[in-house]
């Protein structure tokens, strides 16, 4: 089916040609032993093995990895097509802070779209757990905003989050019960997922007594610092062999951006530019907020999950329905079941592809023991921002109708 | 393999200038859009008018403390500077737990920095 995309985006695209073929990830965590690029190595071998592929089969790479200063290596996509059988293959690499990966996977299916590549293999990968003290990691992430602004003052992403969750809550009514709920929910989420960094099951008093790192932000609301990597596989339906030609596809994508200067923002507390890429998603999938069934969000920090639901227009109170249960794994509408950026962890480059790869699972019913609907959604949302929702992407992913 | 890799950075603030030594002499240089006149604090180059900056306003460097964030992490407050019509994060140094005023301090360290503290300060 040809469809309509928003104006000003592409006009007209067979997306729903576009199929997750293939998806693999490491464990998030800490590999203290093993480099980015043996990381890197042992999620593509995974996609490609789903995909039913062979490495000569992918025609282009597109790398997702934030900062060479965690991986001291510049130009990393030729290296990496090096390591992985891809030399000769066309090689890309992007960057757009936490959102890399999201902005991989949709440069990855625009190069399809395009008639560029038939094939093409997504890995997105960072090492921000092993690579440097947590501290120097801390500073680097300061300079993901402004740098002639926020950055020069050291300020943390945590105190920007921080800031930014008060002006959310004050105007929704929302507090520290909230945040602790959405803790509890990805960690008890993360339990079930052999490849989380932090499975854990807290309690809201270990939760409040944690130590303060921004008010109102203490320790156990914040996502870890995380190395490990994720990849996809993506391939026209007809460029896949015979098995995998009913895989998900994606059905719509849609990518924005917010002033760099949070403060300059009429409403700090607003993920404006993650609302336009919902929409632009949304327009080209001709769907709208409610046929999505389950959805992978950004919680860098708790309070940003909430702030997100609202923006995506996946919930019109946030704090209500968290509390009543519905995004919970037995939920209407279950969020983060990987266990999210809070669970699973954090690595940069990797989240947003190991997002689009949970949902392609999730919507082919192979996702992890008691964290599959019995019910595959039938729309899954991976949902990725760098900086403080500076850039954004939102990639829904389903079966064609 | 352990590693202490030291690089000395030498950035240009270029368009900025104005802005950046303003903040080392505790005065507060604001953008003003050329069509609009909107004036921003810190500065943008591209108004929401679809303008560019094209002229420079010293403020009073007083400012109103929109909200406050403190821990481990240090001390910062979102204010807005009077006589701007946009919000920026600062350092909040020595600033009274409710207070509502601050006033921009020159920034004293290695970085053009911004930073507030009690608006009565000298």
């Amino acid at each position: 089916m040809w469809r309509r995309a928003a104006a000003g985006a592409l006009r007209e695209v067979r997306l729903t040609e576009v199929a997750v073929a293939g998806v693999g990830m490491t464990r998030f965590g800490r590999h203290r032993n093993r480099s980015f690029r043996d990381l890197a190595l042992e999620a593509f071998d995974a996609a490609l093995l789903m995909a039913g592929l062979d490495a000569g089969d992918i025609d282009a790479l597109v790398l997702a990895a934030e900062s060479d200063a965690f991986t001291l290596q510049l130009n990393p996509s030729a290296v990496v097509a090096g390591d992985l059988g891809l030399t000769g293959a066309a090689a890309l690499r992007v960057e757009a802070g936490g959102a890399s990966g999201g902005v991989a996977v949709q440069a990855a299916a625009a190069r399809i779209l395009a008639g560029l590549s038939r094939r093409v293999a997504v890995v997105g990968v960072d090492v921000t757990a092993s690579s440097l003290p947590g501290d120097a990691v801390r500073d680097l992430y300061g300079f993901s905003f402004d740098a002639w602004g926020e950055g020069m003052t050291g300020v943390t992403a945590t105190a920007l989050y921080a800031l930014s969750w008060q002006a959310w809550a004050a105007r929704e009514g929302a507090g520290d019960d909230d945040l602790a709920r959405v803790v509890l929910k990805n960690r008890a989420n993360a339990c079930l997922n052999p490849l989380a960094h932090l499975p854990r099951t807290q309690d809201a008093a270990e939760v409040a007594s944690s130590p303060l790192v921004a008010s109102p932000y203490r320790r156990l609301h914040c996502s870890p610092l995380s190395d490990g990597a994720a990849a996809v596989v993506l391939a026209r339906r007809a460029d896949l062999p015979l098995g995998r030609r009913d895989a998900p596809r994606i059905l719509g994508m849609g990518a924005a951006t917010d002033l760099a200067q949070p403060g300059g923002r009429g409403d700090m507390g607003d993920f404006a530019a993650k609302r336009t890429a919902m929409g632009r998603a949304l327009d080209m999938a001709g769907l709208g907020a409610g046929d999505v069934e389950a959805a992978e969000v950004y919680d860098a920090y708790a309070g940003a999950e909430m702030q997100a639901l609202d923006a995506l227009g996946l919930s019109a109170d946030p704090a209500r329905e968290l509390a009543q249960g519905r995004f919970g794994r037995d939920g209407a509408l279950p969020i983060n079941l990987s266990g999210g950026l809070l669970g699973q962890g954090a690595p940069p480059g990797a989240t947003g592809v190991a997002q689009a790869a949970t949902c392609a699972l999730l919507v082919e019913g192979q996702y992890h023991e008691g964290l599959q609907p019995s019910r595959p959604p039938r729309v899954a949302l991976a949902d990725t921002h760098g900086g403080l929702c500076t850039t954004a992407t939102v990639t829904l992913i389903g079966r064609a109708a | 393999m352990r590693l202490d890799l030291h690089l000395p950075y030498d950035l240009a603030p270029g368009w900025l200038a104005p802005h950046v030594d303003g903040l080392r002499e505790g005065r507060a240089v604001a953008s003003r859009c050329g069509a609009c006149g909107l004036v921003s604090f810190p500065p943008r180059r591209a108004c929401t008018c679809g303008g560019r900056a094209e002229d420079w306003a010293t403020l009073p460097g007083t400012a109103a403390v929109l909200a406050r964030t403190e821990g481990r992490d240090g001390a910062f407050a979102l204010v807005r500077l009077d006589g701007a019509a946009t919000a920026c994060v600062a350092v909040a140094h020595d600033l009274p737990p409710h207070a509502k005023r601050a006033r921009l301090l020159a920034a004293t360290g290695e970085r053009p920095a911004l930073v507030v503290g009690p608006e009565e300060a000298p």
